[in-house]
């Protein structure tokens, strides 16, 4: 049985011109800036938008046994009918995987079981990668939509889009509900429904996702989405060489080459995230890649 | 290599797209929010019992137009005050439907146990942006009980101005209410002789009411929120209670000798103003009102409320309020009349009709069940009180208990989806 969402706290501060929601999702801090002058509408869409984030957070997390990834990670190879929700996630991981030529894949979660980025120094052990290599690539799962099967062992994250997917639905439900000028960031991938009422962009503080340990970035925002791929503090040190936390999950090792941070400003937090991740996963071509693609772009070396 | 070109981006486009589910809300039914409720308001004393059923309805039609539909469903049983005062002999009553005698002990305030309705009601509202800054509201409702139909209209307008920072708004409605009690109506203010067995002027009659209103919602700061109103209301045609009598009294002794039947005027003008301030604070929200009405019968009423919004960290929400309502009597209340052979134009013992004071707290918890669902359940209590011993009671009187006095509970469950 599926269980929902766990209720957790909220705030709604009034601020100059507009109020701020927080709480907390998918271990970030999550905010929605609405320019309204009701305390009960901003209420209200903060209510839509935190329950819309928990919701797919508690269906989509691999921790959650009852959640319906857990299921499906738990099938033993057995043939499932998912959901409507899930058949376009996995519509879409899909495409991802086809557009990166395989370096996209939502079977490579596994690997985390022989790689730890945590600052040390621990590369995988001889044999370890042999054993767990079976276990990874798209290509071995059978998906035709609603039926999927995933061979034995293997397991699915969805934690490469999840967040994005969760910011761009936030913001459609909230925009269903009330037409006014808003912004959803969910620890730093955002989407905002247009310009203030004023014209202006929204301003973002976010904490400078390439690196700086103090530094905070501030974001004009007046439109579309943003999002950054690639965290500058996994990854780990073996005799003087760095190994970032991107895996190529053809061979199980760190993509090399790749940009410590990729960030990106496109149409929806989740075109933009991907076309991140697709640059980072082209390793030292990412910035030809993004100047390609004609998308306003930040590269961390 | 596929990834350089271009075209990543647009498939991109296309799948996120695609992920995000249907979004074409045109083709899709508009969505209902629904609030529904159950009540029960019981008044202490083998009184009054209501069990009320509500159920409110809304749906966007397209951005800019709204319909909203209403309907309620209640009953009421138990007994209620019938006018009359008490006094120091045995006392027989006549019911309305003339069916069935009901006695009175000695010093007890009269009641008429045989009062029971059922009752119906809807509203429809159309509520439409006419202009970016104008909007507009139009609306139908009915009623209907045993003894009472009423059919209304109401329509009004709001204007956004000054960067939406002030709203001024107005509204009429007009009502048609036909009254047929239960008997027929009765001749007022005749004596009735002993048992109130009533003599029938007519089967029906009928009253309309007018009302307008104009106000202002003020934004003073981010968190601080004002609105004032100015409200008129005209009734006109038959507006005595058909089930209310008074006592017609010994002027020296006080003991009652004869009844009858309440007569008020056939028409009545209230104003009202009205004063609300809402201030925010970080989540939680302190709503002031104060409301004083003065009307063509003499009476004046203060209202004053007091409410809290505390939201929970939980984001389950509080609602603890406190009500304190006084009025002045109508000039044709009398706790009881003076036998004599000129009897007033004008006079009712009903107790609502006279000086009292009202006080009511209450406390409301609701809680979220999902994105759009909410339970809550409500608690109240009611408590009014009048004057038992007024200057006025004659003799023997001054020994009772000449004001019914009220106190009720209320509890509901309300759910929104």
């Amino acid at each position: 049985m599926e269980k929902g969402p766990i209720r957790r706290p909220w705030r709604l501060e009034p601020r100059e011109g507009y109020f701020l929601g927080l709480f907390d999702a998918m271990a970030s801090p999550c905010q929605l800036l609405v320019e309204t002058e009701s305390h009960a509408q901003a209420q209200a869409l903060l209510r839509t938008v935190a329950w819309e984030a928990w919701r797919i957070e508690a269906k989509f997390s691999r921790y959650r046994k009852e959640s319906a990834l857990a299921r499906i990670n738990a099938s033993g190879g057995a043939r499932l009918k998912v959901d409507e929700e899930t058949a376009r996630l996995l519509d879409f991981s899909s495409l991802m995987h086809d557009l990166s030529g395989g370096l996209f894949d939502i079977t490579s979660g596994v690997l985390r079981r022989v790689w730890k980025f945590d600052g040390g120094d621990k590369l995988p052990k001889p044999g370890d990668m042999e054993r767990i290599l079976p276990l990874v690539g798209w290509s071995k799962v059978r998906w035709e939509a609603p039926f999927l099967v995933l061979p034995e062992g293997m397991e699915l994250d969805l934690g490469g889009l999840g967040k994005e997917y969760a910011v761009d639905r936030a913001l459609m439900l909230a925009r269903q509900e009330a037409d006014m000028a808003m912004l959803v960031n969910f620890g730093g991938d955002m989407a905002a429904s247009g310009p203030r009422a004023n014209g202006q962009p929204w301003i973002v503080g976010v904490e400078d996702p390439h690196g700086g340990a103090e530094s905070i970035w501030t974001l004009k925002v007046s439109g579309g989405g943003l999002a950054t791929s690639g965290d500058s503090r996994r990854f780990l040190l073996h005799n003087g060489k760095r190994y970032g936390h991107i895996l190529d999950p053809r061979t199980g090792w760190p993509v090399e080459g790749a940009a410590r941070a990729v960030t990106v400003a496109d149409g929806s937090a989740a075109r933009a995230g991907m076309m991140a991740t697709l640059a980072i996963l082209q390793g030292p071509g990412a910035e030809e890649f993004l100047k390609d693609q004609q998308v306003i772009h930040w590269v961390a070396r | 290599m596929q990834l350089k070109k271009q075209s990543v981006r647009n498939a991109l486009a296309v799948g996120a797209a695609a992920m995000m589910g249907a979004t074409n809300s045109a083709s899709a039914l508009p969505a209902w929010d629904v609030e529904t409720g159950v009540a029960t308001y019981v008044e202490m004393g083998g009184r009054i019992t209501v069990m009320e059923l509500t159920g409110v309805a809304k749906t966007h039609i397209s951005d800019d137009k709204t319909l909203k539909l209403k309907v309620s469903l209640d009953t009421v049983t138990g007994a209620s005050p019938n006018g009359a005062t008490a006094t120091s002999k045995p006392q027989t009553f006549t019911s309305p439907s003339g069916n069935t005698p009901y006695d009175v002990k000695p010093g007890d305030i009269p009641l008429d146990p045989t009062f029971r309705d059922t009752r119906v009601g809807g509203s429809a509202t159309w509520e439409q942006d006419i202009s970016t800054m104008v909007k507009g509201n139009v609306g139908i409702n009915a009623g209907s009980e045993t003894d009472h139909l009423s059919i209304g209209v109401n329509g009004g307008l709001s204007l956004d101005m000054n960067n939406r920072n002030t709203t001024l708004f107005a509204g009429v409605s007009a009502e048609w209410d036909q009254v047929a009690p239960v008997g027929g109506v009765p001749h007022r203010m005749v004596t009735t002789g002993p048992g109130v067995v009533k003599t029938v002027d007519s089967q029906s009659d009928s009253f309309t009411v007018a009302d307008a209103l104009v106000g202002l919602t003020q934004t003073i700061s981010r968190r601080m929120l004002t609105q004032i109103n100015y409200s008129h209301s005209l009734s006109n045609g038959y507006l005595s209670n058909p089930y209310k009598v008074l006592s017609a009294v010994n002027g020296a002794t006080g003991e009652t000798i004869d009844y009858v039947f309440e007569n008020r005027p056939g028409d009545r003008t209230k104003q009202s103003v009205f004063w609300r301030i809402k201030y925010s604070f970080d989540q939680d929200v302190l709503d002031l009102s104060y409301r004083y009405m003065w009307d063509s019968w003499t009476i004046t009423s203060h209202t004053a409320e007091l409410k809290y919004y505390w939201i929970l960290s939980s984001g389950d929400r509080l609602e603890p309020f406190v009500r304190y309502y006084t009025q002045t009597a109508a000039d044709f209340y009398m706790p009881s009349l003076v036998y004599a052979d000129t009897l007033p134009q004008y006079a009712s013992a009903d107790a609502r009709l006279a000086k009292f004071d009202a006080t009511t707290v209450g406390i409301l918890y609701s809680m979220k069940m999902d994105r759009k669902s909410e339970m809550g359940i409500r608690l109240e209590y009611y408590a009014q009180k009048g004057t038992d011993h007024p200057a006025e009671a004659i003799g023997i009187q001054k020994g009772y208990d000449l004001y019914p006095e009220t106190s009720a509970f209320v509890a509901q469950l309300l759910w929104s989806f």
